[in-house]
């Protein structure tokens, strides 16, 4: 198998581990292997276990992080980790401020991670150790917010916004021709469907504002329009925040506000009683009127609860408790208890009148005249009704009539204390900065309650954040955000599970809450009877609802907890999710049992800060958007803490027994529910735990090494000392010590002075010294001696002497007598040279001047003396050279004669072999050496009967007489030659191989002598070479003898 | 050895077993084939040669401002010009300036080698005193002085025997016997470099 993977793209072979290729980027096969660490065996990529080996390929990670999810990448390792506040399921009571980190309980991520870690701000990144997070969950820490809110909150603050919103991209801007575009379905179509019904006035103007928002404040407005006059900031106001839209709607007094709220749900109520066929897009309303509906189970009649929209059918629990008589005689029981002053103020703000009216109303109508949502809601309730028990039916019936409801309704304070009242509570921020300080702890809940609006306003960013979204849509974890969203559109129908007994009362809970927490506990104690024989309440819900197959994890978690466990033992289902996730649920959210510390302590006024403007669309997750608005009731913990907690679901109300324990423990009120259990729990725990004992002895004893042993002090060991090794010391900072090394220098210590060495001298080293002596003295004077300058005076003049006398004799040669003798015998060689040339007589003569100028004087009498020769014998002559210069001294020769010119032949011996190949007949040359040859001297060459070669190079006359004569051996070759060359043409001619030689002057007057030519300056040539020659050897002559007896006598000298 | 030198000597020792192949069976066909291929190249090689003679004298004279490049480029195209002429008009421009520059240059520096040499032969004692300097000192004596002597008639017909005698020993004898070992010693160098020539030990054509 190839370790190798080859790119399909590109044909790259890309090593076995590539995920991509390395040559062009593109994603490789799956094929690509992960070597086994153990047998290095290539095993594909979909193995966990080796193939050969079966050693684990895959790092198991299930082992080391059980709950981390296999896809989820590692935290980089630049952030730092850091963990929510988390309570181990079952644990309640105040959670202690630090316990929760700074970063949760003030919002900056950034800066109080860096304080958390010592560091500063530059050193942190932002963000840091919050990557793990959900962006929604992460404070948005912008440095520059588009929202900075002021410190005190006054109405030019939101002027300002108002302002600033002008300057945004409105959605009408960016949808002019649907402006529901920028709403969610389920508020789009709400808003249609309304617009279609009841179109209204300032509908443009609210465009921009929630539907159900817009629709509450347009019916209100619609009630009474003096209270809440129209203004023409309305067109300005769209482009805000929903909520804040209604919060600067609503300015105004709290009882404003309040009367404003319950005239509009009044009106809202009575139009769909009105007009039925609007009734559906209040079903769709979910989370509104949430806030609204509990109230609703105030009436008694069926008619009444047959009124109730269909979603509250969808929402399950709560509407069965909202329909319970006991829980709304619970809920209507404290409000007895409020002060005069509030009943009057709600009295005032005519907010009676709207709940009064709205259960009047929906007492005096029919059920055939109500809307399919309300009749649907009737049938439910009569259901429910008969399956309550006997006892319990006439109890919630006596409680639905009982004069507490009565009065309660009677008097209005439900509009005071509704849900609604936390708008009026908003309202307050409109109102100046004064007002603030008079926040009552019921405005306090308020404030803290919205303190988590502030927080869950963040979640729009993630959702609107695409990539986010798709992690939203893709985890399990955040399911739950898009399940909610069903919820209210009608398309799920959650069942609120029982409250977690964890949740927590801040330390500003006032004793309202006290009471209604002692209340609610004779409340529950009847509801908790009912709920528990209710089969229906949760598993008939998810029954019914094929919706609700698709509930998160952590809702279907609770829901198999209702089913297996005890319905109402919450901490179950909070072991089995995260408990950051339980702590992040909406309803927990609102309670803020989860986080004390943080909702109560931060001020309204804080929440607004770093809310980004595009949260003020209608993007934020239905949930989100209404959490605060609707499902964070400041009378939860302020005017009637009965009533609030009639409004939280069942599934967030604390368990009976625990709510018990506040009332068990009046020694403690301000102690959270289940308090005392878990302290017992502790207790136990405590006392389980085993005694406390010295660590020492609880530890086992180790082998100590033998290494170890060995450096144990004598003293402990018990063996008797040793004895020291070396002397001791007698001074210093280590007296007392044995076996010191002396790092002390030996000159500090006064020692004895010892003579060195003397230094001896041998024979040889004296002599030596005499004789470097001797060659330094006498250097002076072998220098001066030396001088080159008499050198070169002689030489000079010497050159001088000799050249002129060489000229002097030559010139007494040509000029002077003869000294040529005319009777010596003519030389062999020449009389050879003569028998050739007389031989090739009327044949072409091949003649090869192969000498330059320089050569000429000695070279030329010979050419001169042949030529004549051949032209006497009738010898056509073909002349060539190798030398570029013979041409031309050929051309000076052959003026008179019948030469032919071959011209340069070039190629040394090559050359001369191809000319050879060409002699005598043996080829048909057409060419020479590249040169075509006409017809007359390829016949002149193939009837060559002679060579004549006149050189005075060596090689030359080697290369004719090796490459043409060894070629051509039945033509005959002759040469004429400088006298120098003689002896080694010599020997060719003794071998035959030169037929005929002449060599030099003397060779050249016997040659005329003996052919009786005319005179040509031959002699007279010879005798100037004679007179130049006996100048020469007399003056070698001399100089020998001169040299050799003065190099004789200094040899003599020198032995001597 | 790289792919360019292996081309090199595979085409050295192809056309010369070849070549020798044809001498020693007298195959006169492929020789004079390869030899023309030989000439022509040679021809071509003088050209470049003459080329590049001219491009580095120019250089040289350019650059180095040497005034004998000069005289060699002048020269040079003085006589290309020449033979130019000569084509067109059938002068003898050539000739001319041979017979007038270069013939008495040539022979003035040969005459000049006769003065250096006999300048070298009397101050040969004086630098060198050993017996083979000597030695070789009075053998050019004896040459020079028997050859002027035996042609001239300074020398009683008594003498010219005896002399003639002494300088044919030398000549015959002496010289030639040393030329001759000088051929042989060239005959063998030159075997043994065609044997490395052929068998591509030698490769000359790649320094």
């Amino acid at each position: 198998m190839s370790n190798e993977i080859k790119c399909k793209t590109c044909g790259f072979e890309n090593p076995h581990s590539s995920k991509f290729c390395n040559n062009c980027g593109a994603k490789l096969p799956l094929s690509t292997h992960i070597i086994c660490p153990n047998c290095e065996t290539p095993n594909t990529r979909d193995r966990i276990f080796c193939d050969t080996c079966g050693t684990r390929l895959v790092p198991d990670t299930s082992q080391l992080k059980p709950e981390e999810p296999e896809e989820a990448p590692p935290p980089p390792p630049a952030n730092e980790p850091f963990s929510l506040p988390a309570r181990r399921p079952g644990d309640t009571g105040e959670l202690h401020p630090h316990a929760v980190p700074d970063w949760l309980r003030t919002g900056d991520i950034g800066s109080t991670k860096d304080n958390d870690a010592g560091e500063s701000d530059d050193e942190m990144p932002e963000k840091k150790g919050t990557s793990d997070l959900p962006d929604w969950l992460v404070h948005d820490s912008d440095p520059e917010p588009i929202i900075n809110a002021p410190t005190n909150i006054s109405t030019e603050f939101y002027q300002d916004l108002l302002d600033k919103a002008e300057d945004l991209p409105q959605p009408d801007d960016l949808y002019p021709d649907d402006d529901a575009t920028n709403l969610p379905d389920w508020l789009s179509e709400a808003d249609d469907t309304q617009a279609g019904a009841a179109p209204h006035a300032d509908e443009q103007a609210s465009a921009g504002l929630t539907g159900w928002l817009s629709d509450l404040r347009d019916e209100g407005m619609a009630v009474d329009d003096t209270a809440v006059p129209e203004e023409p900031e309305d067109d300005i106001n769209s482009g805000l925040t929903d909520w804040l839209h209604e919060l600067d709607d609503l300015g105004g007094t709290p009882e404003d506000h309040t009367a404003e709220n319950a005239a509009a749900l009044d009106e809202l109520l009575d139009d769909q009683q009105e007009d039925a066929d609007d009734s559906d897009w209040l079903q769709e309303l979910g989370p509104a009127q949430t806030d609204v509906l509990p109230l609703q189970p105030a009436e008694p009649d069926e008619e009444a609860a047959g009124e109730l929209p269909g979603w509250m059918d969808e929402l399950g629990p709560v509407q069965t408790n909202l329909l319970d008589p006991s829980q709304i005689a619970e809920l209507t029981g404290p409000l007895t208890d409020l002060p005069e002053d509030e009943i009057v103020d709600d009295e005032e703000a005519g907010a009676d009148v709207s709940f009064t009216n709205l259960f009047e109303t929906a007492t005096g109508s029919t059920t055939d005249d109500l809307p399919d949502w309300l009749d649907t809601a009737v049938e439910d309730v009569d259901s429910f009704l008969e399956d309550l028990p006997d006892d319990s039916a006439e109890e919630m019936a006596s409680d639905f009539v009982s004069e507490e409801t009565t009065d309660w309704l009677r008097d209005g304070l439900t509009a005071d204390d509704s849900d609604l009242d936390w708008l009026s509570e908003t309202g307050d921020l409109d109102v100046a900065p004064d007002a603030a300080d008079e926040i009552t702890p019921d405005e306090e809940t308020a404030v803290a309650d919205f303190a988590f609006a502030d927080d869950v306003a963040e979640a729009p960013d993630a959702v609107d954040d695409p990539d986010l979204s798709e992690d939203l849509s893709d985890d399990d974890d955040f399911s739950w955000l898009s399940d909610m969203e069903a919820i209210e559109t009608g398309e799920l129908v959650v069942e609120p599970e029982p409250a977690s007994d964890e949740w927590a009362v801040p330390d500003e809970t006032s004793h309202a809450e006290e009471e209604f927490l002692e209340e609610q506990e004779s409340a529950e104690a009847i509801v908790s009877d009912e709920t528990e024989d209710d089969t229906w309440t949760s598993d008939t819900f998810f029954a019914e609802t094929a919706v609700g197959a698709d509930l998160p994890d952590w809702l279907s978690q609770l829901d198999k907890a209702d089913k297996t466990d005890e319905p109402a033992d919450v901490g179950s289902t909070d072991e089995e999710m995260p408990e950051w996730i339980a702590s992040m649920r909406p309803g927990q959210g609102i309670i803020g049992s989860e986080l004390p510390g943080v909702f109560p302590e931060m001020d309204l006024r804080d929440t607004l800060e770093g809310i980004p403007e595009e949260l003020a669309g209608a993007e934020l997750p239905e949930w989100l958007q209404d959490t605060p608005l609707d499902q964070a009731p400041p009378p939860l913990f302020a005017a009637s803490d009965k009533e609030e907690s009639m409004e939280i679901p069942d599934w967030l109300q604390p368990d009976s027994e625990e709510t018990e324990s506040p009332a068990a423990t009046p020694a403690a009120p301000m102690e959270q529910p289940g308090a005392g259990s878990s302290r017992d729990e502790w207790r136990s725990l405590l006392e389980e735990l085993p005694p406390l004992t010295p660590l020492a002895e609880s530890l086992p004893k180790a082998d100590i090494p033998e290494w170890v042993q060995q450096l144990k002090p004598p003293e402990l060991t018990g063996e008797p000392p040793r004895e020291p090794d070396g002397p001791e010391e007698i001074s210093g900072p280590l007296k007392g010590m044995h076996g010191i090394v002396s790092i002390e220098p030996t000159i500090a210590k006064p020692r004895a002075a010892t003579l060195p060495m003397p230094y001896v001298t041998t024979p040889e080293q004296q002599q030596q010294v005499a004789l470097l002596q001797q060659l330094t003295q006498e250097m002076p004077e072998t220098v001066t001696t030396l001088s080159t300058k008499p050198a070169y005076d002689t030489a000079v003049w010497l050159r001088v002497v000799l050249a002129m006398l060489l000229i002097a004799a030559v010139l007494v040669g040509l000029r002077g007598p003869s000294l040529v003798a005319t009777d010596n015998p003519v030389p062999a060689n020449v009389q050879a040279v003569e028998t050739a040339v007389s031989a090739a007589a009327g044949q072409p003569v091949l003649l090869a001047l192969e000498y330059t100028p320089a050569m000429a004087g000695e070279l030329s009498p010979q050419a001169e003396l042949l030529l004549a020769q051949l032209a006497a014998n009738g010898s056509p002559v073909f002349i060539t050279s190798q030398y570029a210069a013979g041409t031309a001294v050929a051309s000076n020769l052959t003026a008179a004669a019948d030469a032919h010119m071959i011209g340069y032949l070039p190629g040394e011996s090559i050359g001369l072999r191809q000319l050879g190949d060409c002699l005598g007949g043996r080829n048909e040359c057409e060419q020479l050496n590249g040169r075509l040859l006409d017809a007359d001297l390829q016949a002149g060459l193939s009837q060559i009967g002679l060579v004549i070669v006149l050189t005075g190079d060596r090689d030359n006359l080697v290369n004719w007489i090796e490459q043409v004569g060894s070629v051509s051996e039945n033509v005959p070759m002759v040469a004429g030659i400088t006298q120098a060359l003689t002896p080694l043409a010599n020997g060719y001619a003794i071998t035959g191989q030169l037929d005929g030689l002449l060599g030099g002057m003397p060779d050249a007057v016997a040659y005329q002598q003996l052919m009786d030519l005319p005179e040509s300056g031959v002699q007279t040539q010879l005798n100037a070479q004679i007179f130049g020659q006996l100048l020469a050897g007399l003056l070698l002559l001399i100089g020998l003898l001169t040299y050799g007896t003065r190099s004789l006598a200094s040899n003599r000298q020198q032995k001597k | 050895m790289k792919l360019k030198q292996s081309i090199a000597v595979f085409i050295a020792v192809f056309f010369g077993l070849v070549t020798l192949i044809a001498l020693l069976f007298d195959v006169g066909g492929i020789s004079i084939v390869i030899l023309g291929w030989a000439s022509f190249l040679a021809a071509i090689a003088l050209v470049l040669g003459v080329l590049n003679l001219l491009l580095v004298h120019l250089t040289r004279l350019f650059r180095e401002r040497n005034l004998y490049s000069g005289v060699l480029v002048l020269g040079l195209l003085a006589v290309f010009a020449a033979a130019i002429v000569d084509e067109l008009n059938g002068s003898d421009n050539v000739n001319l300036i041979f017979n007038w520059v270069q013939a008495p240059l040539e022979a003035a520096l040969a005459s000049l080698l006769a003065i250096f040499l006999l300048l070298a032969g009397v101050q040969l004692l004086k630098r060198q005193r050993t017996r083979w300097a000597f030695l070789f000192s009075l053998t050019a004596v004896v040459m020079l002085l028997g050859q002027a002597l035996l042609t001239s008639r300074l020398l009683p017909a008594a003498l010219r025997q005896p002399v003639n005698q002494v300088v044919d020993f030398v000549q015959s004898i002496v010289v030639t016997a040393g030329i001759r070992g000088l051929l042989i010693g060239i005959a063998l160098a030159t075997l043994l470099l065609s044997l490395r020539l052929l068998m591509g030990v030698e490769r000359p054509y790649n320094k």
